[in-house]
């Protein structure tokens, strides 16, 4: 598209004769909008295929029987790409996704018989993406709440462990969202669970005499990890796993302090008006998990397989 | 220096600039469409078509281009419009850009100097023949410099266009960055990028003015 915008728009400028010029370039103006316009509105989803690793169980043909509507679809993932391990760019090849999200989603994908592509979006608006319709599924790290199923339909498969980010030596002497947080200041994403969590811990310091927490907001892991580094944040309560990446990545400059648990699970979203979508997710993860795959992929990924729990839906009214 | 040399030539990251334009293009195209016909509006002698462009500019001008953006992305779907990602962000950058070219060819216009309007309708030219020859060129004129400060900006404010998921140069640098923790070398060179693109039209427009400059003033 742009080699031939580019070429009319030469042809423009060098074969013409003055009284034609502006009209010219008019007539290339709407040629732009002419041609461009609607092949940019309907320029689909970037395409970033990634190879899912273990074959899909036998079950899976009889669920493929069961929901052949899903059958030869491509599906649009929306993620949020910043956590490495679990949904981030192939250093080694950045046209591609990899993780175990990412590879979870291909498996699911296989055993349904649907294909996914994949947007990037910030966290924040993973589930607003959905709701638009703009993505069919979300499959990011995203722990299932109340809260949040009142935005879509969870089919949860983890249970939530918290890593505690902190400076090298643990500077704050911070132990866990409590008392010990109080006068610091946490990095945390728009939208994460943690934020009313260490919001409600203002008024225990306050009991205590001390100054209330701060948070600082981003859009992404990466930019809370960089928000401690650069000594903006004290501390980074997020996943474990993610946090366990972290300090893999900075083993001078910071560490884990403690591990949390929270009363939530880890889920996929599916729109709230798709029952039959969510169902054959919920259908395909059991046959996953029974396969031992779901095991597999978080060996290959590094992430503490003693979390699993079995599938279940998560939706309110 | 090897690593931002290494950024620097990424395939992946020089995709991004594709985006980049094709946003930039279709913002700047749509705006110099909707602007026209804001400023035919401005200048019409029907009250009613004046209070509705002032009305557009009000709303347009005044709200910022990141919501106008998530806006068309993730709220225009739930009244049945949904627009490809590229597509939401070049009608949100269209729509944001118009007030302000509108308000440039509104200027261009109105400079001319009347005189030569009058001269023109004494010698019998009718009003397209007039915009045609005698405001047209000299406004046009006049204009090239702001278009291209409206191209710049344009330019950098595709950049916006990262957080509805367009793969475009930032959020390609973003995404980047955070698989492999290279901060520095990274941004640093999409900043390279970025300053190359917005170099190239700021330079070349004052080359395009003088060109066009001397060809008007010599018909």
């Amino acid at each position: 598209m742009f080699k031939r915008l580019f070429d009319d728009i030469r042809g423009v400028r060098t074969d013409r004769g003055l009284g034609g010029r502006w009209r010219n370039v008019a007539l290339g103006g709407a040629y732009v909008m002419a041609l461009g316009m609607p092949a940019a509105l309907l320029m689909p989803a970037l395409l970033i295929p990634s190879n899912a690793q273990a074959a899909p169980p036998a079950a899976c043909q009889a669920l493929q029987a069961k929901y052949p509507a899903l059958k030869g679809k491509t599906l649009v993932n929306a993620i949020n790409p910043h956590t490495p391990g679990y949904e981030a760019l192939d250093p080694k090849d950045p046209s591609k996704y990899i993780g175990f999200d990412i590879d979870l989603g291909e498996a699911i994908g296989e055993c349904l018989g649907f294909t996914l592509t994949y947007k990037a979006v910030t966290f924040a608006a993973l589930l607003t993406t959905l709701s638009s319709g703009q993505a069919d599924i979300v499959i990011s790290d995203i722990y299932a709440t109340e809260e949040r199923a009142k935005a879509a339909d969870f089919i949860t498969y983890s249970k939530v462990f918290d890593g505690v980010l902190v400076a090298k030596g643990n500077p704050k002497k911070i132990t866990g969202i409590n008392t010990s947080m109080c006068g610091a200041t946490a990095a945390e994403n728009t939208g994460y669970v943690e934020v009313p969590l260490i919001q409600n811990l203002a008024a225990d310091c306050k009991k205590e005499g001390k100054a209330e927490p701060s948070i600082l907001l981003f859009d992404n892991n990466a930019n809370c990890i960089q928000a401690i580094l650069a000594g903006r944040a004290d501390t980074y309560v997020n996943d474990v796993n993610t946090v366990d990446q972290a300090v893999k990545a900075y083993p001078d400059k910071l560490e884990k302090a403690t591990a949390v648990t929270l009363p939530y699970s880890v889920g996929i979203a599916v729109p709230k008006n798709k029952p039959e979508f969510r169902d054959a997710v919920l259908a395909a993860l059991i046959e996953l998990q029974k396969a031992g795959i779901e095991t597999e992929l978080l060996k290959k990924w590094s992430l503490d397989a003693g979390f699993l729990e079995e599938p279940r839906i998560l939706t309110t009214n | 220096m090897e690593l931002l040399l290494h950024y620097l030539s990424l395939p992946y990251l020089l995709q991004g600039i594709e985006f980049t334009l094709a946003v930039t293009a279709l913002g700047l195209g749509g705006g110099l469409i909707l602007g026209l016909v804001l400023a035919a509006m401005q200048l019409s002698r029907f009250a009613a078509l004046a209070a509705f462009a002032r009305g557009y500019t009000i709303i347009f001008r005044g709200t910022p281009l990141i919501l106008q953006m998530v806006f068309a992305y993730d709220a225009l779907p739930h009244i049945g419009l949904k627009l490809s990602a590229i597509g939401a962000a070049g009608l949100a950058l269209a729509a944001n850009e118009a007030p302000f070219i509108a308000e440039m060819l509104r200027a261009g216009v109105l400079g001319v100097d009347r005189g030569q309007v009058s001269a023109g309708q004494a010698l019998g030219m009718t009003p397209s023949l007039l915009m045609r020859r005698i405001i047209a060129p000299q406004a046009i004129r006049t204009m090239i410099p702001a278009f291209g400060n409206e191209t710049v900006s344009a330019l950098k404010n595709s950049s916006l266009a990262s957080v509805i998921s367009v793969q475009e140069l930032t959020l390609r640098s973003t995404q980047l960055a955070s698989s492999t923790f290279d901060f520095f070398s990274i941004f640093f060179a999409s900043g390279l990028i970025y300053l190359g693109l917005t170099s190239a039209v700021s330079d070349g427009l004052p080359w395009y003015s003088l060109r066009y400059g001397r060809l008007f003033s010599s018909t």
